[in-house]
């Protein structure tokens, strides 16, 4: 799988990625050196972003889980274990997969038209998801797909 | 003013040494939260370690959708600048992406921002680090070869004799830092604050 990878990877002579056994470059990064964040697929909007960051490949995702907090926590707890199974399943190596899921909590509408006021609880049942998942060692294709695969069910809720 | 960039692999535990060492720092005087202000920076489309920083009600800045060590050197200074004006804390910790390199943010400031005193701190992780050693080494001794600490982080997950090991590993990219054994996870030592901010401790008597 791992060579696999080398073939699909652009490389130039200053790439200090890992990905390569047979492959290492003296990688010392000067202010000239750029890591360069290269969009391949960025829209605004999009709830699935993949760009290139130096050797990495950093997933964005931005989708809802309509369900309660609890929920919905369990249930992020297993897509991000997915996305995880799924870049180690292709040869990647996981940097860091992470997310911030937030409630939008118990919400409440008062109103007044003579002197008692009258409150109507409003009960949370829907929470947002903002996440990144930074890979090394798969190709960008690959991770939109993984992500887009992972949260289909919920990107177009 | 002391500037401390904190470095390190994806995953290795900076987000939560920079809340405890800014915890650390103001102490349990609220008022004292001004002494320090984050500067946090990170990759991607979306921020998910700012909005972890900012419930914990320090100061928090961002310098988003770019690494700073090449690309967003200008907004790196442009954003010091900006906190020392306003805000004039007395430390400030910048936490880098974990695919920077912090001898490039190091040269930044020194170059642009010369009044201010920068230490690097590097946070490794040693549970992965033995995966990671082979596939991401390039990266992970330029992100270590100018640390002045090195905080082996996560030594809970991991057994005595691996520890060792590791260790003795990180210590061949670099072994004139202050190296400190933590589990961020948990209470880190005050001992480990101190090495951080030594240099300011010894001049600005903080």
């Amino acid at each position: 799988m791992k060579s696999e990878q080398v073939k699909h990877h652009e490389h130039d002579e200053n790439c200090g990625c890992g990905c390569h056994d047979e492959h290492h470059h003296d990688h010392h990064c000067e202010p000239e050196h750029h890591h360069e964040s290269e969009h391949h697929h960025h829209h605004e909007h999009k709830p699935i972003t993949v760009t290139t960051h130096d050797m990495s490949i950093v997933g964005s995702y931005t989708f809802r889980i309509e369900k309660s907090y609890q929920e919905a926590a369990a249930i992020l707890d297993g897509l991000l274990k997915q996305v995880a199974k799924e870049v180690v399943s292709r040869g990647g190596i996981i940097g860091h997969i992470k997310a911030v899921l937030a409630s939008e909590g118990e919400s409440c509408m008062i109103s007044i038209t003579e002197e008692e006021s009258n409150k109507r609880d409003v009960k949370a049942s829907s929470c947002k998801v903002e996440g990144v998942a930074i890979v090394f060692c798969v190709e960008p294709e690959q991770l939109e797909g993984i992500l887009t695969e992972a949260f289909k069910a919920y990107i177009n809720q | 003013m002391k500037i401390i960039v904190l470095g390190g692999f994806l995953g290795s535990g900076k987000t939560s040494v920079v809340i405890q060492l800014a915890k650390y720092i103001a102490g349990s005087n609220p008022e004292n939260a001004a002494k320090v202000v984050i500067l946090e920076n990170e990759i991607g489309e979306v921020s998910v370690d700012d909005k972890l920083l900012k419930n914990t009600g320090y100061k928090v800045e961002n310098l988003f959708s770019g690494c700073v060590c090449c690309t967003m050197s200008g907004e790196l200074v442009f954003g010091l600048r900006k906190i020392i004006a306003e805000m004039n804390p007395e430390i400030i910790i910048m936490e880098a992406t974990g695919v920077a390199y912090p001898d490039i943010i190091r040269k930044t400031i020194v170059q642009c921002v010369p009044e201010v005193d920068c230490g690097v701190v590097c946070v490794t992780d040693a549970k992965r680090w033995k995966r990671l050693l082979r596939p991401m080494e390039m990266l992970l001794k330029d992100q270590l070869d100018v640390a002045d600490v090195i905080l082996v982080n996560k030594v809970d997950m991991v057994d005595e004799g691996t520890l060792a090991e590791v260790e003795a590993s990180i210590r061949t990219f670099n072994n004139s830092a202050q190296f400190f054994r933590v589990s961020a996870a948990g209470m880190i030592g005050y001992d480990v604050f101190d090495a951080m901010l030594g240099k300011a401790k010894r001049s600005e008597s903080i």
